[in-house]
């Protein structure tokens, strides 16, 4: 058994397909309910493109871009509020597509589309909703600990 | 026997690659690559089946003999029960 970073894999087949850990990508993506397909990019990556990359203390993470800069792009997880400013050179690659339930999906399909359209137009209301949930189950938690 | 439920093969790049989502990522938390033969035993396995399924089946599709595919499947099949993979 060989084991290698995904920089490597991408570096070496140009392709890697990896399990989903985390919630930050729901609904879309579930903790290790899903597989993605990354691929190294080969051009400048585009507002929703879900990005992989790599933050300065070593974490990855495949979250979606929702502005794209000069030389940054905007990123926020579909189930996040906060955005993340997200340099060129931390990208280390782009979703092509994902497995649902066994079924492979690409990022060209127009059911996946249609979410996006829906879910990323509406984030300011996403993201309003999403940090009142997370309040009322920070009050919540706080009252139950008493 | 039969894989742990989740596995995902997938072949679309001219590469046999398997991947653990649900169940079986409890206990795997890598990729498979493999060649045809391998990824075509691992699909097999996606139901339940029995090493002499898995025989007849390899026999009936490569130009093989009992001998070669027994072994190839002995090993493919050690490999994953190292992996934690097999529910037998």
């Amino acid at each position: 058994m060989m084991n290698s970073t995904i920089e490597e894999t991408l570096d070496r087949f140009g392709r890697i397909i990896q399990t989903t850990v985390g919630d930050s990508m729901q609904p879309m993506l579930k903790n290790r309910k899903n597989a993605v397909v990354i691929e190294k990019p080969d051009r400048c990556l585009k507002k929703y493109d879900i990005a992989l990359y790599r933050r300065p203390d070593g974490k990855y993470v495949l979250h979606r871009i929702i502005k794209v800069c000069k030389n940054e792009y905007i990123t926020c997880g579909d189930n996040r509020w906060t955005k993340e400013r997200v340099p060129h050179s931390w990208i280390i690659g782009v979703t092509t597509g994902f497995y649902s339930k066994g079924r492979f999906i690409t990022v060209n399909d127009l059911r996946y589309r249609a979410y996006v359209i829906l879910w990323c137009t509406f984030f300011p209301v996403r993201a309003f909703v999403l940090w009142f949930i997370n309040s009322c189950r920070r009050v919540w938690n706080k009252c139950l600990r008493r | 026997m039969k894989l742990k439920n989740g596995m995902i093969t997938d072949d679309s790049n001219g590469e046999f690659i398997a991947v653990a989502t649900g169940e079986a990522s409890r206990y795997f938390n890598g990729l498979i690559r493999s060649n045809s033969t391998a990824d075509y035993i691992l699909r097999k396995l996606m139901t339940e089946t029995t090493k002499e399924e898995l025989l007849e089946s390899v026999l009936d599709k490569y130009d093989v003999d009992d001998d070669t595919a027994s072994g190839d499947i002995d090993k493919i099949l050690m490999q994953l029960r190292e992996l934690h993979l097999l529910d037998e």
